[in-house]
């Protein structure tokens, strides 16, 4: 199950910062993150089937138009070897969605943990009249602000 | 010089009918994992920079992965066809020159006129 915000003050804190809880659930992009990887095991038999079916054309018969079908079907930027290369890239779309779950649940801890510093550094404040209740709501945006631009930096390189 | 010619017709059928099953597999695997691939929506959450971070730079490669997916099992349809017609080619040649060699023949065996 995904990290959730917990009911109570720490909710509360979410509306005192004006920084809403992550609403993604790594959960689900981990299990989004696992799909590419069964494409593409289930892509390699008919791929190889078909690489099979042409081959055994090129061994049965023999002449100009077999040879240049065989040079066409077999080439390296032909469809089928395209079709290949793709299983690769996509199992690297996989294993990317899994450390995007990573880098959400991340962030949703990192955002929990602010909310209880705030609330925290709260406490104390109230005790002293609340001057430094703005002070505090500013630090805990910028923490988060900068938290948010970071992660969002790892993601896009 | 041209290639020695063998054609072997009934494998020729069979490999064209593999080909069209191959492909055909291809895209039923390729729209399955389309289909539960959106069947997940955005998972990663769109209320922060790191979702739509996240979603910006999938929704790029999966569009290229898509379109990748699309233009070349279209070129593999090509295949199927492409072995049928070499292969209907060859036996209309074959006729041909069956039935030339036959009327030749006839010719030669005609009884002369004495």
């Amino acid at each position: 199950m995904s990290l959730q915000l917990p009911d109570g003050q720490l909710s509360v804190m979410a509306a005192f910062l004006g920084v809403l809880f992550p609403d993604g659930e790594e959960d689900l992009v981990t299990a989004m993150g696992k799909v590419p990887g069964q494409y593409a095991d289930l892509m390699r038999e008919p791929l190889s089937d078909g690489n099979a079916f042409a081959q055994a054309i090129a061994v049965a018969n023999q002449g100009d138009d077999f040879t240049a079908f065989d040079g066409h079907f077999g080439g390296p930027e032909n469809a089928s070897a395209n079709l290949q290369l793709a299983t690769t890239g996509v199992r690297v779309v996989g294993l990317g969605l899994l450390v995007c779950a990573a880098i959400v649940l991340a962030h949703k801890a990192y955002t929990l943990y602010q909310y209880g510093l705030t609330a925290a550094a709260l406490a104390p404040a109230a005790g002293t009249g609340g001057a430094m209740v703005p002070v505090i709501r500013e630090a805990g945006r910028r923490h988060l602000d900068l938290t948010s631009k970071a992660a969002a930096a790892a993601v896009t390189g | 010089m041209a290639a020695e010619l063998e054609v072997d017709h009934a494998s020729l059928a069979r490999q064209a009918e593999g080909l069209g099953e191959a492909h055909g597999r291809s895209q039923e695997t390729v729209r399955a994992y389309l289909e539960e691939m959106a069947s997940y929506g955005r998972p990663w959450g769109l209320n922060n920079e790191v979702g739509q971070a996240i979603d910006m730079c999938f929704s790029a490669v999966h569009e290229a992965f898509v379109a990748c997916q699309r233009d070349n099992l279209d070129d593999y349809a090509a295949y199927p066809g492409a072995v049928r017609e070499m292969a209907a080619v060859h036996r209309s040649s074959e006729d041909a020159a069956t039935a030339q060699i036959r009327v030749s023949s006839e010719g030669d065996h005609e009884p002369t006129a004495s």
